[in-house]
């Protein structure tokens, strides 16, 4: 087995692949040879499609999971049989004359669905069917759950249908590709590109991964721990060894990537109501009130928030989302921040009372002029990694606070209006990059005291 | 010998920490220091959880809900609707129902944040006569526990201390509300049992749970959360099914320098918590059941346009009223100013970096590189799907990526259902990132109707 192919070749050489064929041309000559692990060359049925037979097609009798793949050219006009598992129609992937996707499982249809947003020209599109054992079966009928899903390449317009069905009954023979037979029946009237199946039930997102977009791994001031090996009773390194030096070592590491896992965030809010906040909605108001050591910034009630802190979480990633926007006239500032902080501030002046430890907090600043002028816009804001105050005993008080033209030097304060949408508090502990670095709470310029 | 029917750890005090590799190495002799750390480290990861599960309050609003009358309650009569001035004091009101999955070995705590309860209302008996009540505000947790056995419901409840002002008014100067907050907590909310006998705390040491999120009278609550705490895991000592914890015996135990699957000459009979087998049993179990809440909504608005006051519903007191639709093309459930997901719309933020799991995420084989991730998870929710002309049913649709999505169908013409589907969701590959922007939305599916969403709960949950 050419284990080297697996590990070394990018996207879709994967280790559950076991048909894998491409050609940039869509020529089926092309099509045939198979790069996957089996390396089981397909056979050219006549005019257009594929076959193959034998203990070659028993390998697509899967007993698992399954993703049957392809990158396709598609219009109003195409049809044609796609994936078709022996005569039988043990399992069958088409696209009809009303170019409708429509599976069949047991030669019995479970899925007609109108493929969306066709052009009369062709175009790119990545059509996959995805199945896994139904974790919610209620008895046979429903055993599996399934996926197509079909992105146009050209656009990024996405369609996923959910469906579930019986499980296969599979019956031996040939299994064709882009056509019915050997003599290529009602085969597939578009060039075929790509076509891959994997013994896994992939994700879109995996699939989109392999096969349309490339993603750039986000920058990250957190330590993160990678997903642990796929630990399992039967997973040993050959079951003689099961109970061997190499597992325990095994469950160790997945033991050190179990400490954070259930941290979940402090703050993951959509407000219910956002009311449009203006420069003087404070005046007299008993929810309003100056953020503690600021004479500005001013705190709304409805906004407060309070939340555990998980153990060895030493920073918390803070932002919230925005809407601003102006009746009339020039523009305004608005500065937003976020606090966190060790007590609910109470009190004018933030002294501490009796019994009371004094109020320890930090905050992070933005401002913007923004004018988001639909009521559906706004932006993601005051987005910043913040310390955990050392007082706060297990619990921490988050809260947003804003002010108009923060430097007074503006003339439309009153046309101003802001609203809060959604504020998120996301525990991490620094890896040493940037505001996540360090174990003293005085690193960068945005924390407040 | 010992009774080994049950093992127990208790998780009250645990730090997480890390297990050193080394002693571990392949081709070594089993032995008991470096494998007892390991064991030890699997009893703490559990304790580690703080998860919030479910939360409720003033959500953005500049008021609250609570009447606030500068004028003498009097007796009220009052017919259709039968709803006095001030909350019925007798009467329970849910301000939002929550699913979700316990860690194992956790209880539920809440805490609540809020200004003296205002007046209330009472029903003299004397045919729809209302008399003021005072001041008074109670609030409750009441859990209904399905684990193994059905435990519930149980009500926890705190009564809050009511406004010493005229009408029992909350204060109305600038600043006032904050110079008058109040904090309350309900502790120890767990199920009957739970820490008293072994057999019942074993049902309920991995459990599900409903939580409901109730007041009585005139409350002013500001925020209120339930969150988990490490109690006590309790599992019976048999290798019939998984293990969350490993319950490791700080007793040095002499073991055998062969690979094996309980000691040859344990503390005890039945003793199933030493050698490998259990190790990778549980380390295995934990990779698939531990992980965040994902995230948790309710309908409830202290906005007086959308809340009655006395009733939260007209046809059910203990139903908050939903948010509804009737639109055909998608719009948001939390936000109703969206139609359409995207990364820079507001959301819920979908927190699972330090819970992904390698068949879906590895960064050499599966989503390359590390650049996306996903996590398994239970979508729970309520919702009513009327059919008035032609509808077909009501969609809500949980949408994560431009990829990823889950849709939930509501088929039960005027009738409230509970609907729930596995699926996955994109999720942030490390906790200051963007990625994994959860946005719920919804739409009626052709025709004319209405779709109404009470609430939803999204647990992390590994249904393979």
């Amino acid at each position: 087995m050419p284990l080297r192919l697996q590990s070394t070749a990018p996207q879709g050489h994967k280790q559950g692949t076991i048909a894998l064929t491409s050609s940039s041309s869509g020529l089926w000559s092309e099509l045939v040879t198979d790069a996957s692990q089996f390396f089981a060359d397909y056979t050219e049925s006549t005019g257009a499609g594929m076959f193959q037979g034998g203990t070659a097609s028993g390998r697509h009798e899967f007993a698992g999971e399954w993703t049957i793949g392809f990158v396709l050219d598609i219009r109003t006009a195409s049809q044609g049989y796609l994936y078709r598992h022996t005569t039988a129609d043990s399992l069958l992937l088409e696209i009809d004359s009303s170019q409708r996707i429509r599976c069949e499982v047991n030669n019995t249809e479970v899925l007609l669905e109108p493929i969306a947003g066709l052009d009369a020209l062709t175009e790119e599109h990545v059509l996959a069917w995805a199945s896994r054992a139904n974790p919610a079966t209620t008895g046979a009928s429903d055993a599996r759950e399934s996926w197509i899903y079909i992105v146009n390449v050209d656009d990024f317009f996405v369609q996923r249908f959910r469906f579930t069905h019986a499980e296969v009954s599979w019956t031996a023979g040939t299994h064709y590709v882009g056509c019915a037979s050997a003599a290529g029946a009602l085969a597939y009237n578009e060039p075929i590109f790509e076509y891959f199946v994997d013994q896994r039930c992939q994700t879109l997102t995996e699939i989109a991964n392999d096969w349309i977009e490339s993603w750039t791994a986000p920058a990250t001031e957190a330590e993160v721990e990678r997903p642990p090996l796929p630990l399992a009773r039967g997973s040993g390194i050959a079951e003689p060894d099961e109970f061997f030096g190499p597992v325990a070592h095994w469950a160790s590491r997945v033991a050190s990537h179990m400490k954070r896992r259930t941290w979940t965030p402090l703050v993951n809010r959509v407000f219910r109501s956002q009311p449009e906040i203006r420069d003087i909605s404070h005046v007299g108001h008993p929810a309003f009130r100056f953020a503690p050591g600021s004479s500005q910034y001013i705190m709304m009630l409805g906004w407060l928030q309070v939340a555990p802190v998980p153990p060895g979480a030493d920073r918390v990633r803070v932002k919230m989302h925005t809407r601003q926007f102006l009746l009339s006239g020039s523009a305004v500032t608005v500065g937003i921040r976020i606090y966190v902080m060790s007590r609910r501030p109470s009190g004018e002046f933030e002294l501490a009372g009796e019994g009371q430890a004094p109020l320890e907090k930090y905050f992070t600043t933005e401002e913007s002029s923004r004018n988001d002028t639909a009521s559906g816009q706004g932006a993601w804001v005051a987005s910043d990694i913040l310390p955990i105050p050392a007082n706060s005993d297990g619990l921490i008080y988050v809260c947003p606070a804003y002010v108009f033209d923060p430097d007074d030097d503006e003339v439309n304060d009153l046309n101003a209006r802001l609203q809060v949408r959604a504020l998120h508090v996301i525990p991490m502990r620094g890896n040493g990059n940037g505001d996540g670095g360090g174990t003293i709470p005085f690193g960068g310029g945005a924390l407040g005291g | 010998m010992a009774d080994t029917e049950y093992k127990a750890v208790d998780l009250s005090e645990l730090d997480p920490f890390s297990p050193v590799l080394g002693p571990l190495a392949p081709n070594t002799l089993m032995r008991w220091a470096p494998t007892l750390d390991v064991m030890q480290a699997q009893d703490t990861a559990v304790a580690g959880s703080r998860r919030i599960v479910a939360w409720v309050g003033m959500n953005g609003l500049t008021q609250i809900r609570q009447p606030n009358s500068t004028t003498e309650p009097v007796d009220e009569v009052r017919v259709s609707p039968a709803i006095p001035t001030y909350p019925n004091i007798d009467q329970w009101r849910t301000k939002g129902e929550f699913r979700v999955r316990v860690t194992p070995g956790c209880m539920l705590h809440a805490r609540c944040i809020y200004m003296p309860s205002g007046m209330t209302h009472r029903d003299t008996g004397a045919g729809n006569v209302w008399e003021p009540a005072g001041g008074f505000g109670q609030i409750r947790v009441r859990v209904t526990w399905n684990g193994d056995i059905v435990a519930g419901p149980n009500q926890f409840t705190a009564l809050l201390e009511p406004s010493p002002l005229q009408y029992a008014q909350a204060a109305g100067e600038f600043a006032a509300h904050w110079n008058d907050l109040r904090e309350v907590e309900i502790p120890n909310i767990r199920p009957p049992g739970f820490d008293t006998g072994a057999e019942t705390s074993e049902h309920h040491a991995d459990t599900e749970a409903e939580v409901l999120l109730q007041v009585r009278g005139g409350v002013r609550d500001v925020v209120w959360i339930v969150w988990e705490v490490p109690r006590a895991y309790v599992f019976d000592n048999d290798d019939a099914g998984p293990h969350a914890v490993h319950a490791a015996s700080a007793v040095e135990v002499q073991q055998s320098p062969v690979p094996q699957t309980s000691p040859a000459d344990g503390a005890s009979y039945e003793e199933n918590r030493f050698g490998t087998y259990a190790l990778i049993d549980t380390a295995s179990h934990q990779d698939s059941r531990l992980g965040p809440r994902i995230a948790e909504w309710s309908s409830w608005t202290e906005d007086a346009n959308d809340q009655p006051i006395a009733d939260n519903n007209p046809t059910d007191p203990m139903v908050q009223e939903p948010v509804s639709t009737s639109s055909t093309t998608f719009v948001g459930v939390a936000d109703p100013d969206i139609t359409e997901w995207s990364v820079d719309s507001p959301g819920f933020a979908v927190a699972g970096a330090h819970a992904l799991r390698h068949h879906l995420n590895d960064s050499g084989l599966v989503v390359v590189g590390g650049v996306r991730a996903l996590v398994p998870v239970r979508v729970w929710c309520r919702g009513r799907w009327t059919d008035t002309a032609g509808s077909a049913m009501g969609i809500v649709r949980f949408q994560t990526s431009e990829y990823e999505w889950i849709e939930l169908e509501f088929t039960d013409d005027g009738n409230a259902e509970e609907v729930e589907r596995f699926g996955y969701m994109a999720s942030q590959v490390a906790p200051d990132d963007d990625n994994g922007l959860l946005i719920p939305l919804m739409r009626v599916d052709a025709g004319t109707g209405l779709l109404e969403v009470f609430e939803w709960s999204v647990d992390w949950y590994d249904a393979r």
